[in-house]
């Protein structure tokens, strides 16, 4: 554990979820940096244009909703995927979702993007095991 | 050994006894000067200590001073005659001088003990250096260590008058030490200082230790175990020194000396003693060092006499001279040759003195010059990498010709290591012999391959195999033919079994040949059959002799395939004759002169006549009956003439049954003169073909196709005929009665039957017909017909052409088929099908909703339900828990409302139909939504005016409305007035509508997919759920009707549903 402040970005159209993601990880983590993206495609192009230059600092977490209006989370990952390296490698992404669909967690074991498939709803646990170990 | 000379010169002490006889007052101070002198000397020799030779030169300056001054004492002693004689009358001075001379002779007498004491140090000193000298003598003259330590422990009894000396050497493992040799110390004492232990601070532990000697001049204070104090007590010891003995600089062991005095041993002693120890030390080193110098030369000896040992055992049995050996250190110096070499070197112009030992080998090697220059580079480089360690041998052939002869050398360099020695042995053999022998030989050889490539080429250019077979079996040799008629070429069969390249069934017959011809018997002609390499006989004759006295058999094999293929052609060409004589389909048969006779016939001839036994007897003869059918007629026609008769489906009577009883036979036949090589007719030939099957059968089919026609006309089926000659169509009672037409309203022809057919049918029937015409092929065609009342009918239609002989249509005729209600069931079942599709998608749709949309305030319920159990909250935060809480679950409400509808829609289809207005519907909407239509300024446009109405579910067609009509003022442009325009029109008999708006469009490229799925969304600012497009599309088709759009981005969207009506 470093003493930096960890830096969390969520993607999802669900404001009740997201409510609920940033109460979670604040309860858990303390003081956290966290933004809240209800549309992917506005995530997209703040990353795109807030990172070009960031020097390499403790990566940042974007949780990434798979349902969603506009812009679905594996749509979002393929943009994503056309990022410099220098933007790519200051992201860890997870997928956070409600779906129960085997066939997007194998998908989303299968995108070399993806850390890791999370369900709804983000718990303790998962943040502990995730970013307390 | 380097201080043998010190004891050398004891010999010259020799007597320093002075005399002093007069005493006078003058020589006072001389005394006094003597006294100075010897006290002088006396340091000296304190000084000096053990460097005899010093003391010994002082000794002597010493004794010729003492004499100088005995003789200037007797010079005085005259002087003084004369003066007293001088003086005599001088008795004044008589008393003083008698004072005087009493002083002198006191002096004197002090004089004398000073000399005394200084021969007792001498003698000391004296006898100190006679130990070292004779130690050192010991060390030169003693064979081992053993002997040494025996020795240096009675010389120091013997001569530096100890009580006892023992040397010992350290076990420091065990911490002990062991008595190696000693004197003076009783046999029964030894054991004493067997493995003696020695304790921290004990005077061997010290010695060890410290690396410095150890001296006691009070045994009795120093020592503390109890033993050895008693063996010190009971041999009346006093002091003792231990004095460490080393060995290649490490402590080794000590040599221990004991004295019967207190404070025997003195500075002098301790330093004799110390040279001693430290000679005995130098002298173990020595030892070691001689011994490995001897270890190391053995080694090379052995080594070098291994090498010769060898190199003699190799010139044995190579015939050459002994190798020159010579052993170079790792610069290629030479360090040892042997006589061979020398010899060599003397034969190659070195003088017999030449030193070879030390030449460095290289440089000679790389001097040579001339005809050897490339060789002694060669050798130079040879020997650099196996002296670098990157070779491990190395050898090389030169030739070197001494004035006399020619030869040949072979060097050999290998590595060579020892302990003492790394290097290289360089090796040389007169192989001179050797390549004597072998251009001898290659000469002979040579002629003898030109005689044996002579007869290889004679063998190979056979074009049989020529080989020979030695006792065993095996081929020794094989002509080149065999590769071409076997496969193998020689190689692959000599020293090959020939047995085993005989095929399997030749086997025995060939090992019993093989014996003939080895018991002498010259074979000729003998048949068998090999295996060629790629599988097949090849027969072979062969002629085989056995030579007893080479044990050789000589043989000649010749291919006789070709022989054999010809038999075999001539065979089967013979049989094929044969066969297709006995197995033609038509009978046949040759008959011979004027009289007909029968030569020869085949079976289907004699089962075509009924007869047997034919052969030589004349036509009429065996068909008695068939003379008077004109049948001798025609023979003798052909026979007389020569011309061919030729006839089809002739009939003749004939006798088949044997039982008198004439049959008919049709026959195809053909008479044909036989002629000789002279063209002169000898006979006739004759072919004929039964029919009579054929013919009978015709018959029947044309009698049975009559009978048809007659059951066709007397049976009403449901058949068309049209004679195409005339142009008169037939139809039949049942094909009428499909038509629902009487024979009275309409008069068969094709055009009436046109008329009938569907017009949506009518171009497909009219073009299949006319296609029929034109290919003259059988045919067939679905089709409906309308019937007068309005019913249709699906027909199904077949038909044929009738040819005549010429291939040209006379008639066309077909039957007909009323195939609805196999429609009907068909369309049943698609419609089934279609509904279960739908069905299936919604639970797809269904299963889809549960996996993302209704999980997903599923999961916010548990998610905040869960930290609600916090005991930790506060009060606010409890207060934003329970609202997340209550919109997630009124987000679960929402959701399963939704599906609720969605499932509506599947009992709602068998809702009542009515019939629904399209404006009423959009008039009804209007005022719903009339308010959000003011709000953005909507501009609705609608044209119902070619059809405004449609039979079916009310509240679909509703839904369909709103929902198109709120997503177009939803997805509007920003700043542009929303336009909806909806339209309907009426194409063939379906009823499309369509909806157009000027709004923000969709990428269909990207989405199109996507746009009817459910909760899609397509824009993020708007508040919605995604499911108004899915419900409209599920609602058409609900319907049956279909529902598709065209859209670009900010360009607008046209949605079209089509319903069949």
């Amino acid at each position: 554990m470093t003493n930096t402040i960890k830096r969390f970005i969520v993607i999802d159209d669900d404001p009740v979820n997201n409510f609920l993601s940033k109460f979670v990880l604040k309860k858990s983590l303390g003081e956290v940096e966290l933004m809240v993206f209800l549309n992917p495609e506005l995530a997209l192009e703040y990353i795109e244009t807030e990172f070009q230059n960031q020097p390499p600092i403790e990566k940042i977490t974007i949780f990434l909703d798979l349902n969603m209006p506009v812009l679905s989370g594996w749509e979002f990952l393929d943009k994503f995927e056309t990022f410099s390296e220098t933007i790519k490698n200051q992201f860890d992404i997870y997928i956070l979702s409600s779906s129960i669909d085997p066939a997007d967690i194998e998908r989303a074991k299968a995108n070399p993007l993806v850390i890791a498939f999370t369900e709804k709803p983000i718990n303790k646990e998962f943040i502990h095991q995730t970013f307390l170990n | 050994m380097k201080k043998a000379d010190k004891g050398n010169k004891t010999d010259a002490l020799g007597n320093t006894n002075t005399k002093s006889t007069s005493l006078k007052q003058e020589k006072k101070k001389q005394a006094t000067e003597l006294e100075v002198a010897y006290k002088v000397i006396a340091r000296q020799i304190e000084e000096k200590g053990k460097r005899a030779a010093e003391l010994v030169q002082a000794n002597i300056e010493l004794a010729f001073q003492n004499e100088e001054k005995g003789k200037r004492a007797a010079e005085l002693e005259i002087a003084n005659k004369e003066l007293i004689f001088q003086n005599d009358l001088k008795e004044k001075k008589a008393e003083e001088l008698k004072l005087a001379n009493r002083n002198l002779k006191k002096a004197e007498e002090n004089l004398l003990q000073l000399n005394a004491e200084l021969e007792e140090k001498v003698k000391k000193r004296s006898s100190q250096f006679s130990f070292i000298s004779q130690v050192n003598q010991a060390i030169v003259l003693a064979e081992d260590i053993q002997t040494l330590f025996r020795n240096a422990c009675s010389i120091a009894l013997t001569i530096g008058k100890y009580k006892m000396a023992w040397i010992g050497a350290y076990d420091e493992d065990k911490k002990t030490i062991s008595l190696i040799e000693s004197s003076g110390i009783p046999d029964k004492d030894i054991p004493l200082f067997t493995k003696l232990p020695y304790k921290s601070n004990s005077p061997e532990e010290s010695v060890l230790r410290t690396g410095k000697y150890f001296l006691s001049n009070n045994v009795e204070q120093t020592l503390k175990l109890k033993t050895r104090k008693q063996f010190a007590i009971k041999h009346n010891i006093r002091s003792f020194i231990v004095l460490p003995i080393k060995k290649s600089g490490n402590i080794y062991g000590t040599f221990n000396i004991y004295a019967t005095e207190n404070n025997f041993f003195e500075k002098e002693d301790v330093a004799t003693l110390l040279e001693v120890s430290e000679d005995i030390s130098f002298a173990l080193d020595q030892f070691e060092l001689t011994e490995k110098q001897e270890e190391a030369e053995r080694q090379l000896q052995k080594s070098f006499a291994e090498l010769e040992t060898i190199s003699n055992e190799q010139s044995t049995i190579l015939n050459t001279l002994p190798a020159s050996i010579a052993l170079l250190d790792n610069k290629s110096n030479i360090v040892k040759v042997n006589s061979q070499w020398i010899q060599f070197g003397k034969e190659n112009g070195l003088s017999e003195n030449f030193p070879h030992v030390s030449t460095n080998y290289i440089e000679i090697s790389e001097k040579s010059l001339g005809r050897d220059k490339k060789e002694g580079q060669q050798m130079a480089q040879g020997l650099r990498k196996i002296l670098r360690g990157d070779l491990d041998y190395f050898s090389m052939e030169y030739p070197c010709d001494s004035p006399t002869e020619r030869r040949w050398f072979r060097a050999e360099v290998k590595p060579f290591k020892t302990n003492v020695l790394s290097g290289a042995v360089v090796m040389h053999l007169n192989i001179s012999e050797r390549k004597k022998a072998e251009n001898k030989e290659m000469k002979t050889l040579k002629a003898l391959q030109h005689a044996l490539n002579d007869i290889n080429k004679i063998m190979d250019s056979s074009l049989d195999i020529i080989c020979t077979i030695n006792e065993e079996g095996k081929f020794v040799n094989v002509s080149s033919a065999s590769e071409r008629i076997l496969g193998y070429t020689p190689k692959e069969m000599i020293g090959e079994k020939f047995i085993d390249f005989v095929l399997f069934k030749d086997v025995e017959k060939t090992k019993k040949a093989a014996e003939d011809i080895l018991s002498g018997i010259s074979l000729t002609l003998f048949e068998n059959r090999y295996v060629h390499k790629k599988g097949g006989e090849v027969p072979l004759i062969w002629s085989a002799k056995w030579d007893g006295t080479d044990k050789i058999m000589y043989c000649i094999a010749k291919d006789a395939t070709e022989k054999k293929r010809l038999q075999k052609a001539l065979e089967t060409e013979r049989q094929r004759f044969y066969d297709l004589f006995t197995e033609a389909p038509s009978s046949m048969g040759i008959l011979s002169g004027p009289n007909h006779v029968f030569v020869i016939v085949n079976p289907l001839y004699l089962q075509l006549i009924g007869k047997d036994n034919i052969i030589g007897k004349t036509v009429l003869e065996v068909l008695p009956e068939a003379a008077d059918q004109g049948l001798i007629e025609l023979l003798d026609n052909v026979y007389k003439t020569g011309i061919t008769i030729s006839a089809s489906e002739m009939v003749m009577q004939l006798n088949v049954n044997g039982t008198g009883q004439l049959v008919d036979k049709y026959l195809n036949f053909m008479y044909q003169a036989h002629r000789t090589e002279n063209d002169k007719i000898d006979g006739v030939l004759f072919f004929a073909v039964d029919v009579t099957e054929q013919v009978v059968l015709r018959q029947k089919i044309e009698e049975s196709e009559a009978k048809l026609k007659e059951a066709q006309t007397l049976l009403q089926l449901s058949t068309w005929e049209i004679n195409l000659g005339s142009n008169v169509s037939t139809w039949s009672d049942e094909f009428y009665a499909i038509l629902g037409v009487t024979r009275e309203e309409i008069k068969p022809s094709p055009e009436a039957f046109l008329s009938m057919i569907h017009p949506d049918d009518f171009e497909l029937a009219k073009t299949q017909i006319e296609k029929t015409f034109e290919t003259l092929e059988p045919g067939s065609y679905n089709a409906r017909i309308q019937k007068k009342n309005g019913d249709i009918k699906y027909i199904y239609s077949e038909w044929k052409f009738e040819l005549d002989t010429n291939g040209k249509p006379i008639r066309l005729y077909g039957i007909l088929q009323d195939i609805t209600e196999k429609i009907m069931a068909d369309d049943e079942r698609e419609k089934l099908v279609h509904e279960l599709l739908q069905r299936n998608r919604a639970l797809e749709q269904f299963t889809f909703i549960l996996s993302h949309n209704l999980r997903a305030p599923i999961t916010n319920v548990i998610g905040y339900t869960e930290f609600l159990q916090d005991d930790t909250l506060t009060s606010e935060e409890k207060t934003e828990l329970m609202e997340g809480l209550a919109s997630s679950a009124s987000g679960l409400d929402t959701i399963i409302k939704d599906i609720n509808s969605i499932l509506q829609i599947k009992q709602e289809i068998n809702d009542i139909k009515e019939i629904i207005y399209f404006s009423k519907i959009l008039n009804d909407i209007t005022i719903n939504i009339r308010n959000s239509i003011e709000v953005h300024e909507v501009e609705m446009v609608s044209d119902f005016s070619e059809v405004d109405e449609i039979f079916s579910l009310k509240v679909y067609l509703h839904s369909i409305f709103y929902n198109l009509i709120s997503n177009s003022i939803k997805y509007r442009k920003p700043n542009v007035k929303p336009r909806i325009e909806i339209k309907s029109k009426k194409e063939n008999g379906k009823v499309i509508l369509t909806f157009i708006d000027n709004g923000l469009g969709i990428d269909l490229k990207a989405k199109g997919d996507l746009v009817f799925g459910l909760y899609k969304r397509f824009h993020s600012h708007v508040e919605e759920k995604g499911m108004g497009l899915f419900m409209v599309k599920t609602q058409v088709e609900a319907m049956n009707g279909k529902i598709s759009l065209k859209s670009e981005p900010n360009k607008g969207t046209e949605f079209t549903i089509v319903f069949d009506a």
